[in-house]
């Protein structure tokens, strides 16, 4: 895939949604795959934010804590990056790695093990919960997926999240929206983080009516902040199919009025943008995706588009920027 | 029924012209135009869906 010139290419980006994975039929995608594609596409990427993607889970031993294999995988990913081999970028820098929640308070092991294997880098957790009907990635839907958000376990388990300061990550569709409203009221003190915008089902209007009602009311309440991407990814077939390759001007108006929807609710203090690579490589390059954000960020001023590029991100997700050693 | 809009907040995102096309417009320069501020009883429910929808909380009902 060309890529295109970047916009702005000066301007600091943390990418606080990048995955590496090597997915049956997707493709290897680790440091190395990562840190070219970030080359290539000659924006600023100075962090990256892993998120967790049921990457390298241990195949043995007690089943609630065969998810510490990803953070284990990541702590090296980063380690690997951190050796500055591949490029000034620190990718994995901060890691989101994967618990389940319905454990209750049974989950503080868990996650007390993941922050020891995580040497620092271990921030939170995103549990799968992005559940429709529908199915998704060309899988059927589990009828354990209902309404999952919405069980006084995992409210439990979001508890004890908050007591140990680390933050979740939801994805969900848009009709699910109403459960972490809920959560996010029950639990207050937790970060929580919505990916991919709440993600709307499809383009209709009654869809997007809905939504963007949903977004309101969750922007109310304070502790939760949102990340302005996941848009090209493709949740109808499954992964790996070949990009559209869309150029960033159409990609800018396809997205712009959910983005700006979710800037004008949130405020740029509690919004970042993602890449969600590789999902999201179904509709255009690393490049030309980060060159959409900046066309609808245009018309913000510096100090916001600095927010949403990259303070935001840094904040929530604990990274310190501007001193000596920023980047270990 | 009447549709008030704060012009200091509004946006000019237009989820309230998806949500209700009978009552709002965006023109070329993204501004909001209400097209019918007292509408009839029938379309109250596409009004309320219009203010819900508003990132900015820019639109009230009143009677």
């Amino acid at each position: 895939m060309t890529e295109e010139e970047p916009l702005d290419p000066g301007r600091r980006i943390i990418d606080p949604h990048l995955h590496f994975w090597d997915p049956q039929g997707g493709g290897r995608f680790f440091v190395p795959e990562a840190a070219a594609m970030i080359a290539a596409s000659g924006h600023n990427v100075t962090h990256s934010v892993f998120v967790q993607c049921h990457a390298m889970h241990r195949a043995d031993g007690p089943e609630e804590l065969r998810v510490l294999g990803e953070t284990e995988f990541v702590v090296g990913q980063a380690a690997m990056s951190a050796s500055g081999m591949y490029g000034p970028a620190r990718l994995g820098n901060r890691i989101v790695g994967t618990a389940n929640l319905l454990l209750g308070e049974r989950v503080a092991p868990v996650l007390e093990a993941h922050v020891a294997a995580g040497g620092g880098r271990f921030r939170g957790i995103r549990m799968a919960t992005a559940w429709r009907a529908l199915g998704m990635f060309g899988w059927p839907a589990d009828p354990a997926g209902a309404g999952v958000m919405a069980r006084a376990e995992y409210a439990e388990g979001a508890r004890v999240l908050a007591n140990m300061g680390l933050s979740l990550d939801a994805w969900c569709f848009h009709s699910q929206l109403g459960e972490l409203i809920a959560l996010a009221d029950a639990v207050p003190d937790l970060s929580i983080v919505l990916d991919h915008v709440g993600t709307p089902e499809d383009r209709s209007d009654e869809v997007r009516t809905a939504w963007a009602a949903a977004i309101a009311e969750l922007a109310r309440r304070p502790n939760v902040t949102i990340k302005l991407g996941g848009l090209g990814m493709d949740h109808e077939h499954g992964i790996g199919h070949a990009s559209r390759g869309a150029a960033s001007a159409e990609l800018a108006r396809e997205w712009g009025p959910y983005l700006e929807t979710c800037i004008a609710a949130f405020g740029p203090d509690r919004a970042m943008f993602e890449s969600n690579f590789p999902p999201d490589i179904a509709t255009a390059s690393y490049g030309a995706t980060w060159n959409a954000f900046k066309i609808v960020a245009a018309d913000y001023s510096e100090a916001e588009k600095d927010a949403m590029f990259s303070g935001t991100a840094a904040r929530v997700y604990g990274i310190a920027l501007g001193g000596e050693g920023e980047q270990a | 029924m009447k549709i008030t809009v704060d012009r200091a907040l509004c946006d000019g995102n237009g989820n309230c012209a998806v949500a209700a096309p009978e009552l709002f417009l965006l023109d070329d320069n993204d501004e909001l135009v209400v097209l019918n501020d007292s509408p009839d009883e029938a379309l109250r429910g596409k009004a309320e869906a219009a203010v819900r929808a508003c990132p900015k909380n820019a639109l009230s009902l009143g009677e």
